[in-house]
Protein backbone atom coordinates (compact mmCIF):
# COMPACT_ATOMS: atom_id res chain seq x y z
CA UNK A 1 0.00 0.00 0.00
CA UNK A 2 2.56 2.15 1.18
CA UNK A 3 4.82 1.61 -1.88
CA UNK A 4 2.01 2.05 -4.39
CA UNK A 5 1.68 5.12 -2.82
CA UNK A 6 4.64 6.81 -3.29
CA UNK A 7 5.00 5.27 -6.62
CA UNK A 8 1.89 7.02 -7.58
CA UNK A 9 3.22 10.23 -5.82
CA UNK A 10 6.14 9.95 -7.68
CA UNK A 11 4.22 9.82 -11.14
CA UNK A 12 2.41 12.94 -10.41
CA UNK A 13 5.54 14.96 -9.35
CA UNK A 14 6.91 13.47 -12.40
CA UNK A 15 3.52 14.55 -14.54
CA UNK A 16 3.85 17.77 -12.78
CA UNK A 17 7.21 18.10 -14.54
CA UNK A 18 7.22 17.32 -17.79
CA UNK A 19 3.58 19.45 -18.09
CA UNK A 20 5.46 22.67 -16.69
CA UNK A 21 8.47 22.12 -19.30
CA UNK A 22 6.41 21.80 -21.82
CA UNK A 23 4.58 25.00 -21.11
CA UNK A 24 8.09 26.78 -20.55
CA UNK A 25 9.48 25.25 -23.41
CA UNK A 26 5.83 26.42 -25.50
CA UNK A 27 6.94 29.59 -23.79
CA UNK A 28 10.26 30.06 -25.03
CA UNK A 29 9.28 29.22 -28.63
CA UNK A 30 6.78 31.78 -28.78
CA UNK A 31 9.63 34.18 -28.26
CA UNK A 32 11.67 32.73 -30.20
CA UNK A 33 9.20 32.73 -33.02
CA UNK A 34 7.30 35.63 -32.41
CA UNK A 35 8.10 37.67 -35.25
CA UNK A 36 6.31 34.99 -37.14
CA UNK A 37 3.16 35.33 -34.90
CA UNK A 38 2.45 38.81 -34.47
CA UNK A 39 -0.68 39.93 -36.50
CA UNK A 40 0.73 43.11 -37.19
CA UNK A 41 4.06 44.92 -37.03
CA UNK A 42 4.84 45.86 -33.32
CA UNK A 43 6.48 49.14 -33.95
CA UNK A 44 3.62 50.72 -36.60
CA UNK A 45 1.79 53.48 -35.34
CA UNK A 46 -1.87 54.02 -36.53
CA UNK A 47 -3.12 57.62 -34.86
CA UNK A 48 -6.66 56.59 -35.95
CA UNK A 49 -6.80 53.38 -34.13
CA UNK A 50 -5.21 54.68 -31.41
CA UNK A 51 -6.52 53.51 -27.78
CA UNK A 52 -9.48 50.75 -29.46
CA UNK A 53 -10.59 47.69 -27.79
CA UNK A 54 -10.39 44.45 -29.54
CA UNK A 55 -11.38 43.75 -32.73
CA UNK A 56 -10.40 42.03 -35.67
CA UNK A 57 -7.56 43.82 -37.20
CA UNK A 58 -5.95 44.37 -33.12
CA UNK A 59 -6.85 41.29 -31.58
CA UNK A 60 -5.88 42.59 -28.04
CA UNK A 61 -6.61 46.49 -29.29
CA UNK A 62 -4.19 49.13 -29.78
CA UNK A 63 -2.23 51.93 -27.28
CA UNK A 64 -2.00 55.36 -27.35
CA UNK A 65 -0.32 55.56 -30.66
CA UNK A 66 -2.24 53.18 -32.57
CA UNK A 67 0.16 50.02 -31.81
CA UNK A 68 -0.97 46.56 -31.93
CA UNK A 69 -0.58 45.21 -28.53
CA UNK A 70 -1.09 41.39 -29.52
CA UNK A 71 1.51 42.18 -31.34
CA UNK A 72 3.87 44.27 -28.54
CA UNK A 73 3.47 41.28 -26.13
CA UNK A 74 4.53 38.83 -28.61
CA UNK A 75 7.42 41.15 -29.50
CA UNK A 76 8.40 41.35 -25.48
CA UNK A 77 8.12 37.96 -25.09
CA UNK A 78 11.62 38.01 -26.99
CA UNK A 79 12.89 40.42 -24.70
CA UNK A 80 11.01 39.13 -21.14
CA UNK A 81 11.44 35.70 -21.52
CA UNK A 82 14.32 34.91 -23.60
CA UNK A 83 16.78 37.47 -21.84
CA UNK A 84 15.71 36.28 -18.78
CA UNK A 85 16.63 33.05 -19.48
CA UNK A 86 19.73 33.93 -21.22
CA UNK A 87 20.68 35.84 -18.38
CA UNK A 88 20.22 32.84 -15.78
CA UNK A 89 22.38 31.09 -18.07
CA UNK A 90 25.33 33.69 -18.04
CA UNK A 91 24.91 33.64 -13.87
CA UNK A 92 24.83 29.67 -13.67
CA UNK A 93 28.19 29.80 -15.73
CA UNK A 94 29.60 32.48 -14.07
CA UNK A 95 28.93 31.58 -10.34
CA UNK A 96 28.99 27.75 -10.84
CA UNK A 97 33.15 28.33 -12.23
CA UNK A 98 33.53 30.70 -9.57
CA UNK A 99 31.87 28.01 -6.83
CA UNK A 100 33.91 25.09 -8.56
CA UNK A 101 37.19 26.73 -8.45
CA UNK A 102 36.81 27.85 -4.97
CA UNK A 103 35.58 24.47 -3.94
CA UNK A 104 37.96 22.44 -5.78
CA UNK A 105 41.25 24.22 -5.21
CA UNK A 106 40.64 25.20 -1.54
CA UNK A 107 43.32 27.38 -0.09
CA UNK A 108 43.88 31.02 -1.01
CA UNK A 109 41.97 30.62 -3.96
CA UNK A 110 39.07 29.64 -1.97
CA UNK A 111 39.57 32.83 0.44
CA UNK A 112 39.81 35.31 -2.26
CA UNK A 113 36.64 34.21 -4.22
CA UNK A 114 34.43 33.35 -1.66
CA UNK A 115 35.36 37.16 0.13
CA UNK A 116 34.14 38.67 -2.88
CA UNK A 117 31.08 36.10 -3.09
CA UNK A 118 30.56 37.47 0.43
CA UNK A 119 31.30 41.08 -0.28
CA UNK A 120 28.87 40.89 -3.26
CA UNK A 121 26.20 39.09 -0.98
CA UNK A 122 26.20 41.66 2.01
CA UNK A 123 24.62 44.53 -0.93
CA UNK A 124 21.14 44.88 -0.89
CA UNK A 125 20.71 42.97 -4.91
CA UNK A 126 17.59 44.98 -6.41
CA UNK A 127 18.96 48.61 -5.13
CA UNK A 128 22.46 47.79 -6.50
CA UNK A 129 21.20 46.67 -9.85
CA UNK A 130 18.90 49.63 -9.84
CA UNK A 131 21.87 51.80 -9.04
CA UNK A 132 24.71 50.72 -11.46
CA UNK A 133 21.89 50.04 -14.49
CA UNK A 134 20.99 53.69 -13.81
CA UNK A 135 24.49 54.80 -13.88
CA UNK A 136 25.25 53.27 -16.73
CA UNK A 137 22.28 54.47 -18.44
CA UNK A 138 18.36 52.86 -19.38
CA UNK A 139 19.63 49.73 -21.91
CA UNK A 140 18.49 46.13 -21.67
CA UNK A 141 22.17 45.41 -21.66
CA UNK A 142 22.77 47.24 -18.99
CA UNK A 143 19.91 46.19 -17.09
CA UNK A 144 20.65 42.58 -17.92
CA UNK A 145 24.29 43.15 -16.64
CA UNK A 146 23.82 45.03 -13.54
CA UNK A 147 21.31 41.74 -12.40
CA UNK A 148 24.19 39.56 -13.37
CA UNK A 149 26.74 41.38 -11.32
CA UNK A 150 24.15 41.28 -8.49
CA UNK A 151 23.06 37.39 -8.78
CA UNK A 152 25.45 34.93 -9.67
CA UNK A 153 26.49 34.37 -6.16
CA UNK A 154 23.70 32.12 -4.82
CA UNK A 155 25.64 29.69 -7.54
CA UNK A 156 29.03 29.98 -6.44
CA UNK A 157 27.96 29.60 -2.67
CA UNK A 158 25.83 26.27 -3.77
CA UNK A 159 28.58 24.87 -6.06
CA UNK A 160 31.54 25.24 -3.60
CA UNK A 161 29.41 23.98 -0.88
CA UNK A 162 28.80 20.85 -3.35
CA UNK A 163 32.58 20.44 -4.22
CA UNK A 164 33.82 20.88 -0.74
CA UNK A 165 31.09 17.62 0.43
CA UNK A 166 32.04 15.68 -2.31
CA UNK A 167 35.42 15.64 -2.90
CA UNK A 168 36.22 13.51 0.12
CA UNK A 169 34.37 10.68 -2.06
CA UNK A 170 36.71 7.60 -2.82
CA UNK A 171 35.99 8.12 -6.68
CA UNK A 172 37.57 11.33 -6.33
CA UNK A 173 40.83 10.25 -4.94
CA UNK A 174 40.63 7.25 -7.83
CA UNK A 175 40.28 9.33 -10.37
CA UNK A 176 43.15 11.77 -9.37
CA UNK A 177 45.39 8.51 -9.13
CA UNK A 178 44.72 7.34 -12.39
CA UNK A 179 46.64 10.86 -13.31
CA UNK A 180 43.48 13.11 -14.76
CA UNK A 181 44.31 16.52 -15.15
CA UNK A 182 42.99 19.06 -13.01
CA UNK A 183 40.51 20.42 -15.47
CA UNK A 184 39.49 16.87 -16.70
CA UNK A 185 39.04 16.23 -13.11
CA UNK A 186 36.61 19.31 -12.62
CA UNK A 187 34.35 18.58 -15.93
CA UNK A 188 34.24 14.89 -16.07
CA UNK A 189 34.29 13.74 -12.49
CA UNK A 190 33.19 16.70 -10.58
CA UNK A 191 30.86 19.27 -12.53
CA UNK A 192 28.65 15.75 -12.86
CA UNK A 193 28.27 15.41 -9.59
CA UNK A 194 27.09 18.79 -8.34
CA UNK A 195 25.46 20.17 -11.10
CA UNK A 196 21.80 18.69 -10.34
CA UNK A 197 21.53 20.99 -7.14
CA UNK A 198 22.35 24.22 -9.61
CA UNK A 199 19.86 23.00 -12.01
CA UNK A 200 17.31 23.31 -10.01
CA UNK A 201 18.28 26.83 -8.43
CA UNK A 202 18.56 27.72 -11.98
CA UNK A 203 15.15 26.52 -12.45
CA UNK A 204 13.77 28.70 -9.17
CA UNK A 205 15.54 31.86 -10.18
CA UNK A 206 14.11 31.87 -13.69
CA UNK A 207 10.72 33.66 -11.88
CA UNK A 208 12.51 36.15 -10.27
CA UNK A 209 15.10 37.30 -12.53
CA UNK A 210 12.01 38.07 -14.72
CA UNK A 211 10.23 39.82 -12.28
CA UNK A 212 13.59 41.43 -11.74
CA UNK A 213 14.26 42.50 -15.40
CA UNK A 214 10.44 43.46 -15.68
CA UNK A 215 11.08 46.22 -12.59
CA UNK A 216 14.23 47.53 -13.85
CA UNK A 217 12.10 48.08 -17.69
CA UNK A 218 9.12 49.79 -15.61
CA UNK A 219 11.66 52.34 -13.93
CA UNK A 220 12.97 53.11 -17.15
CA UNK A 221 15.87 51.62 -16.81
CA UNK A 222 15.74 48.63 -19.14
CA UNK A 223 14.60 48.65 -22.41
CA UNK A 224 14.02 51.77 -23.95
CA UNK A 225 11.35 53.01 -25.96
CA UNK A 226 9.68 52.14 -28.60
CA UNK A 227 11.57 48.93 -28.00
CA UNK A 228 8.69 46.41 -26.45
CA UNK A 229 9.17 44.54 -23.03
CA UNK A 230 6.10 44.18 -20.97
CA UNK A 231 8.10 46.38 -18.03
CA UNK A 232 7.98 48.96 -20.09
CA UNK A 233 4.54 48.81 -21.97
CA UNK A 234 2.54 48.13 -18.02
CA UNK A 235 4.41 51.55 -17.25
CA UNK A 236 3.87 53.39 -20.41
CA UNK A 237 0.07 52.05 -20.50
CA UNK A 238 -0.68 52.81 -16.85
CA UNK A 239 -1.18 56.71 -17.81
CA UNK A 240 -4.38 55.65 -19.70
CA UNK A 241 -5.57 53.02 -17.53
CA UNK A 242 -8.74 53.96 -17.77
CA UNK A 243 -8.96 55.10 -21.42
CA UNK A 244 -7.53 51.71 -22.45
CA UNK A 245 -6.90 49.04 -20.14
CA UNK A 246 -5.68 46.25 -22.29
CA UNK A 247 -2.62 48.27 -22.60
CA UNK A 248 -1.80 47.54 -19.06
CA UNK A 249 -3.58 44.58 -18.60
CA UNK A 250 -2.42 42.23 -21.76
CA UNK A 251 1.83 42.76 -20.74
CA UNK A 252 0.75 42.09 -16.64
CA UNK A 253 -1.06 39.06 -17.82
CA UNK A 254 1.99 38.03 -20.07
CA UNK A 255 4.18 38.53 -17.03
CA UNK A 256 2.12 36.74 -14.53
CA UNK A 257 1.63 33.99 -16.52
CA UNK A 258 4.97 33.41 -17.63
CA UNK A 259 6.79 33.79 -14.36
CA UNK A 260 3.94 31.38 -12.66
CA UNK A 261 5.07 28.81 -15.16
CA UNK A 262 8.20 29.20 -14.67
CA UNK A 263 8.06 29.32 -10.64
CA UNK A 264 6.17 25.88 -11.24
CA UNK A 265 8.54 24.33 -12.93
CA UNK A 266 11.37 24.99 -10.44
CA UNK A 267 9.28 24.12 -7.77
CA UNK A 268 8.65 20.60 -9.93
CA UNK A 269 12.20 20.14 -10.40
CA UNK A 270 12.63 20.77 -6.95
CA UNK A 271 10.32 17.71 -5.44
CA UNK A 272 10.95 15.61 -8.10
CA UNK A 273 14.73 15.38 -6.89
CA UNK A 274 13.40 15.56 -3.68
CA UNK A 275 11.27 12.23 -4.58
CA UNK A 276 14.74 11.07 -5.99
CA UNK A 277 16.62 11.45 -2.99
CA UNK A 278 14.21 10.14 -0.58
CA UNK A 279 14.17 6.79 -2.48
CA UNK A 280 17.71 6.05 -3.06
CA UNK A 281 18.12 7.10 0.54
CA UNK A 282 15.16 4.61 0.86
CA UNK A 283 16.98 1.80 -0.92
CA UNK B 1 30.10 38.88 21.87
CA UNK B 2 31.35 41.97 21.96
CA UNK B 3 34.45 40.69 20.24
CA UNK B 4 32.64 39.41 17.27
CA UNK B 5 29.89 42.44 17.45
CA UNK B 6 33.23 44.54 16.97
CA UNK B 7 34.73 42.79 14.17
CA UNK B 8 31.37 42.76 12.85
CA UNK B 9 31.27 46.44 12.73
CA UNK B 10 34.91 47.39 11.79
CA UNK B 11 34.34 44.98 8.78
CA UNK B 12 31.25 47.40 7.18
CA UNK B 13 34.33 50.36 6.72
CA UNK B 14 35.86 48.33 3.96
CA UNK B 15 32.88 47.01 2.49
CA UNK B 16 31.84 50.54 2.06
CA UNK B 17 35.11 51.24 0.64
CA UNK B 18 34.91 48.75 -1.65
CA UNK B 19 31.03 49.89 -2.78
CA UNK B 20 31.49 53.57 -3.11
CA UNK B 21 34.70 52.76 -5.11
CA UNK B 22 33.25 51.08 -7.99
CA UNK B 23 29.94 53.35 -7.96
CA UNK B 24 32.64 56.42 -8.63
CA UNK B 25 34.31 54.57 -10.78
CA UNK B 26 30.92 53.50 -12.89
CA UNK B 27 29.78 57.44 -12.84
CA UNK B 28 33.55 58.14 -13.85
CA UNK B 29 32.89 55.98 -16.80
CA UNK B 30 29.48 56.76 -17.24
CA UNK B 31 28.94 59.14 -20.54
CA UNK B 32 28.65 62.64 -20.06
CA UNK B 33 30.29 65.60 -18.52
CA UNK B 34 29.40 66.38 -14.74
CA UNK B 35 30.09 69.92 -14.92
CA UNK B 36 27.13 70.07 -17.74
CA UNK B 37 24.69 68.07 -15.90
CA UNK B 38 25.42 69.73 -12.91
CA UNK B 39 24.50 73.15 -15.36
CA UNK B 40 21.65 71.64 -16.56
CA UNK B 41 20.12 69.75 -13.08
CA UNK B 42 19.63 73.73 -12.00
CA UNK B 43 18.37 74.55 -15.22
CA UNK B 44 21.21 77.14 -16.15
CA UNK B 45 22.25 76.64 -20.37
CA UNK B 46 25.98 75.49 -20.14
CA UNK B 47 28.17 77.81 -21.89
CA UNK B 48 32.01 77.15 -22.00
CA UNK B 49 31.86 79.52 -19.92
CA UNK B 50 30.12 78.20 -17.39
CA UNK B 51 31.84 75.09 -17.46
CA UNK B 52 34.80 75.90 -17.15
CA UNK B 53 34.16 77.19 -14.41
CA UNK B 54 32.03 74.67 -12.34
CA UNK B 55 35.11 72.01 -13.51
CA UNK B 56 37.36 74.26 -11.90
CA UNK B 57 34.85 74.75 -8.78
CA UNK B 58 34.17 70.79 -8.72
CA UNK B 59 38.05 69.47 -8.70
CA UNK B 60 37.66 67.81 -12.64
CA UNK B 61 40.65 68.81 -13.39
CA UNK B 62 42.25 66.69 -10.45
CA UNK B 63 43.33 62.91 -11.04
CA UNK B 64 40.41 60.09 -10.86
CA UNK B 65 41.78 58.83 -7.10
CA UNK B 66 42.33 62.32 -5.25
CA UNK B 67 38.50 63.12 -5.92
CA UNK B 68 37.87 59.92 -4.69
CA UNK B 69 39.91 60.27 -1.92
CA UNK B 70 38.82 63.38 -0.70
CA UNK B 71 35.40 62.33 -1.14
CA UNK B 72 35.63 59.71 0.66
CA UNK B 73 37.31 61.16 3.63
CA UNK B 74 34.44 63.67 4.46
CA UNK B 75 31.99 61.08 3.58
CA UNK B 76 33.83 59.46 7.04
CA UNK B 77 33.41 62.80 8.19
CA UNK B 78 29.60 62.39 7.81
CA UNK B 79 29.79 65.41 4.31
CA UNK B 80 28.15 64.01 1.53
CA UNK B 81 29.11 66.95 -0.40
CA UNK B 82 25.48 68.91 -2.07
CA UNK B 83 22.86 68.00 -4.75
CA UNK B 84 23.98 69.12 -7.98
CA UNK B 85 20.00 70.28 -8.43
CA UNK B 86 19.61 72.80 -5.79
CA UNK B 87 22.72 72.62 -3.95
CA UNK B 88 21.24 71.27 -0.53
CA UNK B 89 23.74 69.17 1.59
CA UNK B 90 22.89 65.72 0.06
CA UNK B 91 23.10 64.21 4.39
CA UNK B 92 20.23 66.98 4.32
CA UNK B 93 18.52 65.23 1.47
CA UNK B 94 18.63 62.01 3.25
CA UNK B 95 17.99 62.64 6.72
CA UNK B 96 14.17 63.89 5.32
CA UNK B 97 13.83 61.01 2.88
CA UNK B 98 14.66 58.40 5.45
CA UNK B 99 12.03 59.48 7.37
CA UNK B 100 9.72 58.95 5.31
CA UNK B 101 10.84 55.19 3.83
CA UNK B 102 11.05 54.41 7.59
CA UNK B 103 7.14 54.85 7.87
CA UNK B 104 6.40 53.26 5.02
CA UNK B 105 9.06 50.25 5.65
CA UNK B 106 7.71 49.91 9.05
CA UNK B 107 4.09 49.62 8.26
CA UNK B 108 4.73 47.52 5.68
CA UNK B 109 6.25 45.15 8.36
CA UNK B 110 3.71 45.51 10.55
CA UNK B 111 0.64 44.89 8.09
CA UNK B 112 3.13 41.69 7.19
CA UNK B 113 2.80 40.57 10.33
CA UNK B 114 -0.53 41.05 11.70
CA UNK B 115 -1.72 39.22 8.88
CA UNK B 116 0.46 36.62 8.02
CA UNK B 117 0.95 35.25 11.95
CA UNK B 118 -2.89 34.41 11.52
CA UNK B 119 -3.07 32.99 8.16
CA UNK B 120 0.24 30.61 9.09
CA UNK B 121 -1.32 29.45 12.16
CA UNK B 122 -4.44 29.00 10.36
CA UNK B 123 -3.04 27.07 7.46
CA UNK B 124 -0.88 24.92 9.68
CA UNK B 125 -3.18 23.81 12.19
CA UNK B 126 -5.71 22.79 9.07
CA UNK B 127 -3.00 21.22 7.20
CA UNK B 128 -4.26 20.06 3.35
CA UNK B 129 -7.54 21.04 4.30
CA UNK B 130 -9.11 23.56 1.78
CA UNK B 131 -8.08 26.80 3.86
CA UNK B 132 -4.47 25.71 3.63
CA UNK B 133 -4.96 24.90 -0.16
CA UNK B 134 -6.24 28.77 -0.67
CA UNK B 135 -3.97 30.26 1.41
CA UNK B 136 -0.81 28.24 -0.52
CA UNK B 137 -2.32 28.93 -3.70
CA UNK B 138 -2.50 33.31 -2.34
CA UNK B 139 1.19 33.12 -1.49
CA UNK B 140 2.11 31.33 -4.64
CA UNK B 141 0.37 34.10 -6.46
CA UNK B 142 1.55 36.61 -4.76
CA UNK B 143 5.22 35.68 -5.42
CA UNK B 144 4.23 35.57 -8.68
CA UNK B 145 3.38 39.21 -9.17
CA UNK B 146 5.49 41.86 -9.84
CA UNK B 147 5.07 44.63 -6.87
CA UNK B 148 5.07 47.09 -9.78
CA UNK B 149 2.26 45.52 -11.61
CA UNK B 150 0.31 45.28 -8.16
CA UNK B 151 0.66 48.64 -7.04
CA UNK B 152 -0.70 49.54 -10.94
CA UNK B 153 -3.64 47.29 -10.28
CA UNK B 154 -4.08 48.48 -6.49
CA UNK B 155 -4.34 52.27 -7.94
CA UNK B 156 -6.59 50.72 -10.86
CA UNK B 157 -8.79 49.45 -8.57
CA UNK B 158 -8.94 50.82 -5.27
CA UNK B 159 -8.24 54.67 -6.71
CA UNK B 160 -10.27 55.06 -10.02
CA UNK B 161 -12.73 52.72 -9.86
CA UNK B 162 -13.95 52.58 -6.31
CA UNK B 163 -12.15 56.20 -5.69
CA UNK B 164 -11.55 54.82 -2.26
CA UNK B 165 -7.80 56.00 -1.82
CA UNK B 166 -5.78 59.03 -3.32
CA UNK B 167 -3.59 58.10 -6.59
CA UNK B 168 -0.66 60.24 -5.51
CA UNK B 169 0.31 58.87 -1.74
CA UNK B 170 -0.61 62.18 0.91
CA UNK B 171 1.41 62.00 3.85
CA UNK B 172 -1.64 60.94 5.67
CA UNK B 173 -2.72 57.10 7.03
CA UNK B 174 -4.87 57.06 3.61
CA UNK B 175 -2.32 58.03 1.78
CA UNK B 176 0.46 55.40 3.65
CA UNK B 177 -2.14 52.13 3.07
CA UNK B 178 -1.70 51.39 -0.79
CA UNK B 179 2.38 51.80 -0.61
CA UNK B 180 2.15 49.92 2.45
CA UNK B 181 0.11 47.07 1.56
CA UNK B 182 2.34 46.80 -2.17
CA UNK B 183 5.10 46.29 -0.09
CA UNK B 184 3.95 44.20 2.44
CA UNK B 185 2.56 41.83 -0.24
CA UNK B 186 5.86 39.99 -0.98
CA UNK B 187 6.18 40.24 2.75
CA UNK B 188 3.06 38.42 3.83
CA UNK B 189 3.51 35.46 1.31
CA UNK B 190 6.67 34.88 2.37
CA UNK B 191 5.87 34.82 6.27
CA UNK B 192 3.06 32.90 6.02
CA UNK B 193 4.24 30.42 3.96
CA UNK B 194 7.45 30.35 6.96
CA UNK B 195 5.14 30.67 9.46
CA UNK B 196 3.22 27.71 8.55
CA UNK B 197 6.38 25.47 7.92
CA UNK B 198 7.51 26.51 11.26
CA UNK B 199 4.41 25.42 13.19
CA UNK B 200 4.34 22.08 11.58
CA UNK B 201 7.87 21.80 12.22
CA UNK B 202 7.45 22.76 15.77
CA UNK B 203 3.87 20.48 16.45
CA UNK B 204 5.70 17.23 15.18
CA UNK B 205 8.92 17.45 17.53
CA UNK B 206 8.25 15.43 20.97
CA UNK B 207 8.16 17.97 23.50
CA UNK B 208 5.08 19.00 21.87
CA UNK B 209 3.81 15.33 22.81
CA UNK B 210 5.39 15.19 26.00
CA UNK B 211 3.11 18.32 26.99
CA UNK B 212 0.25 17.00 25.34
CA UNK B 213 0.67 14.05 27.37
CA UNK B 214 0.47 15.82 30.14
CA UNK B 215 -2.66 17.34 29.55
CA UNK B 216 -1.57 20.47 28.84
CA UNK B 217 -4.13 22.67 26.42
CA UNK B 218 -3.49 22.62 23.12
CA UNK B 219 -4.02 26.52 22.76
CA UNK B 220 -1.14 26.85 25.58
CA UNK B 221 1.36 24.90 23.97
CA UNK B 222 0.98 26.60 20.76
CA UNK B 223 1.11 30.20 22.47
CA UNK B 224 3.84 30.04 24.93
CA UNK B 225 6.13 27.09 23.11
CA UNK B 226 5.37 26.71 19.48
CA UNK B 227 5.29 30.36 18.66
CA UNK B 228 8.08 31.22 21.21
CA UNK B 229 10.17 28.86 18.76
CA UNK B 230 9.04 30.39 15.88
CA UNK B 231 10.13 33.66 16.64
CA UNK B 232 13.57 33.11 16.19
CA UNK B 233 13.42 31.80 12.77
CA UNK B 234 10.54 35.15 12.12
CA UNK B 235 13.44 37.53 13.49
CA UNK B 236 15.40 35.71 10.87
CA UNK B 237 13.36 36.26 8.05
CA UNK B 238 12.22 40.55 8.72
CA UNK B 239 15.94 40.78 9.14
CA UNK B 240 16.47 38.86 5.88
CA UNK B 241 13.22 40.73 3.84
CA UNK B 242 14.66 43.96 4.40
CA UNK B 243 16.58 43.48 0.89
CA UNK B 244 13.88 43.31 -1.17
CA UNK B 245 11.73 46.19 1.47
CA UNK B 246 15.01 48.34 0.12
CA UNK B 247 14.50 47.35 -3.58
CA UNK B 248 10.72 47.30 -3.74
CA UNK B 249 10.55 50.76 -1.88
CA UNK B 250 12.36 52.15 -4.95
CA UNK B 251 9.60 50.95 -7.30
CA UNK B 252 6.74 51.73 -4.72
CA UNK B 253 7.88 55.17 -4.24
CA UNK B 254 8.09 56.19 -7.69
CA UNK B 255 4.60 54.60 -8.74
CA UNK B 256 3.28 56.75 -5.38
CA UNK B 257 5.61 59.34 -5.12
CA UNK B 258 6.01 58.93 -2.03
CA UNK B 259 9.15 61.24 -1.23
CA UNK B 260 11.39 58.47 0.64
CA UNK B 261 14.75 57.49 -0.22
CA UNK B 262 13.60 55.30 -3.28
CA UNK B 263 12.29 57.81 -5.14
CA UNK B 264 14.91 60.08 -4.49
CA UNK B 265 17.69 57.63 -6.39
CA UNK B 266 15.00 57.26 -9.26
CA UNK B 267 15.00 61.25 -9.21
CA UNK B 268 18.29 61.53 -8.93
CA UNK B 269 19.45 58.76 -11.50
CA UNK B 270 16.68 60.81 -14.21
CA UNK B 271 18.77 64.10 -13.27
CA UNK B 272 22.33 62.35 -12.96
CA UNK B 273 22.34 63.82 -9.58
CA UNK B 274 25.33 61.80 -8.91
CA UNK B 275 26.03 63.30 -5.29
CA UNK B 276 22.66 62.20 -4.30
CA UNK B 277 23.34 58.54 -5.78
CA UNK B 278 26.45 58.18 -4.43
CA UNK B 279 25.12 59.01 -1.35
CA UNK B 280 22.05 56.92 -1.89
CA UNK B 281 23.75 54.03 -2.14
CA UNK B 282 26.48 54.58 1.04
CA UNK B 283 22.93 55.07 3.12
CA UNK B 284 21.10 52.78 1.98
CA UNK B 285 24.15 49.82 2.07
CA UNK B 286 24.65 51.40 5.85
CA UNK B 287 21.02 50.46 6.97
CA UNK B 288 21.06 46.77 5.33
CA UNK B 289 24.19 46.01 6.92
CA UNK B 290 23.70 47.24 10.21
CA UNK B 291 19.59 45.77 10.23
CA UNK B 292 21.71 42.50 9.09
CA UNK B 293 23.67 42.78 12.40
CA UNK B 294 21.22 42.98 14.70
CA UNK B 295 19.53 40.42 12.96
CA UNK B 296 22.48 38.07 13.27
CA UNK B 297 23.27 39.03 17.14
CA UNK B 298 19.26 38.83 17.89
CA UNK B 299 19.81 35.56 16.79
CA UNK B 300 22.59 34.93 19.03
CA UNK B 301 20.86 36.58 21.94
CA UNK B 302 17.50 34.29 21.42
CA UNK B 303 19.00 30.80 20.55
CA UNK B 304 22.33 30.13 22.64
CA UNK B 305 22.96 26.94 20.64
CA UNK B 306 24.09 29.44 17.83
CA UNK B 307 26.55 30.95 20.68
CA UNK B 308 28.29 28.43 21.22
CA UNK B 309 30.03 27.97 17.60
Amino acid sequence: MKQKFRKKWKNTVRFRFRLFICLAILLVAISILSPFLMPNDPYETNVLMAKVGPCAQYPLGTDALGRCVLSRVLAGSRTSIFCSVLLVAIMFVFGTAVGLTAGYKGGIVDTILMRITDLMLSFPQMVVAIVVAGILGGSLLNAMIALGVTGWMGYARLARSRVIAMKKEDYITAARISGNSEIRMLIHYVLPNVIGPLIIYAAIQIGTTMLNLAGLSFLGLGVQVPQAEWGSMVNEGRAMIQLAPQVVFAPAAAIFITVTVFNLLGDAARDLADRGSVQEAGR
Amino acid sequence: MAKYIIKRVLIIIPMLLVLTFVTYGLMEIAPGDPAEMKLKAQGVIPSEEALEKTRAQMHLDEPFIQRYGEWFVSALHGDLGTSYKDNRAVTEKLGIATGYTAVLAVSAILLALVISFPLGIMAALRRNGFFDYLIRFMTFIGNALPRFLLAVLLIYFFCLQMKIFPVIAKETVKGLFLPALCLSVGLICEFTRQIRAEVLEQIGKPYVTGAKARGVKAGHILRYDILHNAMITLLTLIGLSFAGLLGGSVVIETIFQWPGLGKLCMDAITNRDYPVVLGFVIWICLIYMVVNLITDISYRYFDPRVREE
